[in-house]
């Protein structure tokens, strides 16, 4: 893995100079206007209180990306990948010792436990990876193009254009992107594909950890029908949901959508209260508005201009300079 | 002129007005009609409004409710009855969607094992949940089809309807999610053939019987301060079904055993309940509290004897089941006269070997009364009715024929 220098320079200029037509071109249109998601955008809903906990989600995901680096011929990424036996999953253990659990580079995906206070041998699990926002920050922040949004909803990485600023881990909301710091020589950013990447076994069907899951907690669907099954749930059963769909609105909307249980508020399921704005939405306003139709560095150039200009030496003297300095 | 004018107006006016009344008096009507038929009227949970959150259109009758074809939201049962029911189910429509590979292998399922649990607490609607109309027993995945991909994503495949239904209650109790429990068939390992042998009555993990349960009731009864259950003996000498006693309760009372349950406050006739089903008598106000009350220091009751009832069991009657002979709930005395039991008993098909006593050729044409004075058969015979008193014959040191070894 590595880019050139050369192809770097290229990529970084080409980013740049589009950057800043697109810039001039958009940014008063669509500065602050948000990316309204397309019918085509697939979907998952996770119908959380149906969540038995079983982990089998965790095993398939990793099985998937082995399969994936395999495929790739990445034979000792593949070996990081590699699950134990999907018996082992069934250790609850993980649950009470391990705290919140968050992904990890080699795991994309967690399940976290809660107590239910109504029924205590029926506790909730949620699932935690990456939403695949519809106006993702991570694709906004990396300055080399490394991440890509497929029609279909995938937030996929390129790990060859990749040049590991990691300004994607500190631009997600929800903290999802990891970095193999344990990978000396060729660290990679990672995160849930949603089994898009290429090599995957599962690319172009359904993701890996919804067809393992055996309570069909989750659902993958077009976005648009998922919200309308969503809206029906919860007025049908308001004894079980939160009258919330979460990732409807969130940071501009996510393809994962999250039928929360309505004993919990939001952030006590471990999900973060979000604006509905999609974080691009401000960052690229400032960005773009810093060179809207070129006329900031102008004006800035111009102020700057001017001022040399006044300042310049001799200049508090009025009238023409004459020859006197010249003696 | 004018009059032909007023008379078209006053046609017109009438024909206008006679189409108004009809209108609205049919209107009135169809409401009328509509609201009568509305199927549970009375039913408060059924609203009169906002026919369309259910119904598919806009006027739905008896003949035609136009429901979506399954609805978890209503629960529509048929009348089940648990003989219906098959034994053992083999559920084996879902195959894994990876070519070649199977992670699990069908699940037998035992279905009467089931419905013994369901009888117990949630009847048969606990998992037929929806009986489309003139679909009496429908197959899960009438509704619930096995691919993952589907156009109605409202409700399960069959694989989540399964695995939702199930798990629902077995991590409950079990806390595990563990595919080992109903995949028989190990991971990995060739799918051999599967019976019901391998699911009927096999409880996973296996249900601890409680043989004798004392308990200690928090408030301290005149009549005592222990309080003792014999449960096997309830179980195999009086073969009561769990579904029999156990109403309502949840499945972690006995398949979590040993769990220490939330006491109840309970009121005295709410403590009794259980027993009382059967012990009405002496649960009653000046019933007979020694029969499972007593007090430290002395006897416990002892287990049911039924000689104390009047009615020794002789060695006819010793083996049978106390079904065989008491047909209701709770047991109760029944006639001494033998015709009360053996209804369709007749003497000329009578074969006196089954008492062990065989009749001889002088004795085999005897009226049963002849010898069994008054018919009281539970008394010994007399030879007087033949035999002089002198001659010294009497049962049992002479006897009729030769006896049968037991």
């Amino acid at each position: 893995m590595g880019v050139s220098r050369r192809e770097f320079l290229r990529v970084v200029g080409a980013s740049g100079v589009a950057g800043s037509v697109v810039g001039v071109a958009t940014s008063s249109a669509e500065g602050s206007g948000a990316v309204v998601p397309s019918d085509d955008l697939m979907g998952v809903l996770v119908d959380v209180p149906k969540c038995i906990g079983c982990r089998r989600c965790e095993f398939a995901c990793k099985e998937a990306a082995m399969q994936a680096s395999a495929a790739r011929g990445e034979t000792k990424e593949a070996e990081r990948f590699k699950p134990d036996a999907i018996e082992a999953f069934e250790d609850k253990s993980v649950f009470d010792d391990e705290g919140l659990r968050r992904p990890e580079p080699h795991c994309y995906t967690k399940i976290n436990r809660f107590p239910n206070p109504e029924q205590p041998d029926k506790p909730f699990f949620t699932k935690v990876n990456c939403l695949h926002c519809v106006d993702p920050a991570c694709l906004s922040a990396c300055i080399v193009k490394a991440f890509r949004k497929l029609d279909d909803g995938p937030v996929i990485y390129d790990a060859w254009k990749c040049m590991g600023c990691r300004y994607c881990m500190v631009a997600c909301p929800f903290g999802i992107p990891q970095y193999e710091y344990d990978n000396l020589w060729t660290p990679q950013v990672r995160k849930c594909t949603l089994c898009a990447d290429e090599g995957n076994p599962n690319k172009g069907k359904v993701p890996a950890c919804i067809k393992i899951c055996p309570a069909e907690v989750m659902t993958y669907a077009k976005r648009s029908d998922l919200l309308a099954v969503a809206h029906e749930k919860i007025r049908n059963e308001p004894d079980v949901y939160q009258d919330h769909v979460y990732g409807e609105h969130e940071v501009g909307g996510t393809s994962w959508l999250y039928l929360l249980p309505h004993q919990y508020s939001i952030e006590e399921l471990g999900f973060l209260e979000l604006d509905s704005k999609a974080p691009p939405r401000l960052t690229e306003a400032i960005q773009h508005g810093v060179f809207m139709k070129f006329f900031p560095p102008a004006a800035w150039f111009a102020l700057l201009g001017s001022m040399m200009w006044v300042s310049r030496p001799g200049a508090d003297q009025d009238g023409e300079p004459t020859g006197e300095g010249h003696h | 002129m004018n009059d032909r004018l007023k008379r078209r107006k006053t046609r017109l006016f009438a024909v206008i007005a006679v189409t108004a009344v009809m209108v609205c008096s049919s209107l009135t009507w169809r409401q009328a009609h509509l609201q009568a038929q509305v199927p549970d009227q009375t039913d408060a949970s059924h609203p009169l409004s906002d026919c369309g959150r259910c119904h598919t259109c806009a006027n739905p009758r008896p003949g035609n409710l136009c429901l979506p074809v399954c609805s978890r939201m209503q629960v529509r049962t048929a009348e089940f009855k648990q003989q219906q029911g098959p034994d053992f189910v083999l559920l084996d429509i879902i195959r894994s969607e990876d070519e070649g590979v199977d992670r699990f292998g069908p699940v037998p399922f035992d279905h009467s094992g089931h419905a013994d649990f369901a009888a117990i607490s949630g009847g048969c609607e606990l998992c037929h949940h929806y009986t489309p109309e003139r679909q009496a027993h429908p197959s899960c995945r009438t509704c619930h089809p096995p691919e993952l991909q589907r156009d109605d994503i409202q409700k399960p495949s069959l694989k989540g309807a399964y695995h939702r239904q199930c798990m629902g209650c077995h991590r409950e109790w079990s806390h595990n999610t563990r595919c080992d429990a109903c995949h028989i068939q190990k991971i990995g390992e060739e799918p051999g053939v599967i019976t019901a042998e391998d699911a009927l009555g096999h409880m996973t993990p296996p249900i601890p019987e409680p043989e004798t349960e004392i308990y200690e009731p928090r408030s301290e009864p005149t009549i005592g301060t222990k309080v003792i259950f014999r449960h096997a003996e309830h179980i195999h000498r009086f073969e009561f079904k769990c579904a029999e006693c156990h109403r309502g309760d949840n499945c972690a009372r006995c398949h979590e055993a040993g769990k220490k349950h939330v006491q109840k406050i309970r009121t005295m006739g709410e403590h009794h309940q259980d027993c009382s089903n059967c012990h009405a008598k002496d649960v009653a106000e000046g019933g007979n509290c020694a029969r499972c009350h007593w007090s430290e220091g002395q006897p416990s009751p002892l287990p049911f004897d039924h000689t104390a009832t009047g009615w020794p069991l002789s060695r006819f009657h010793k083996d049978k089941s106390c079904r065989g002979c008491h047909k209701k709930i709770p047991y109760t005395a029944l006639d001494h006269d033998c015709g009360s039991c053996h209804t369709d008993w007749e003497p000329d098909t009578f074969d006196h070997a089954v008492t062990r006593q065989i009749l001889d050729e002088n004795h085999s044409e005897f009226d049963c009364e002849d010898c069994h004075e008054d018919g009281a058969f539970d008394k010994p015979p007399t030879c007087t009715e033949c035999h002089d008193e002198d001659e010294g014959i009497a049962f049992p040191a002479m006897r009729p024929g030769p006896v049968v070894k037991p």
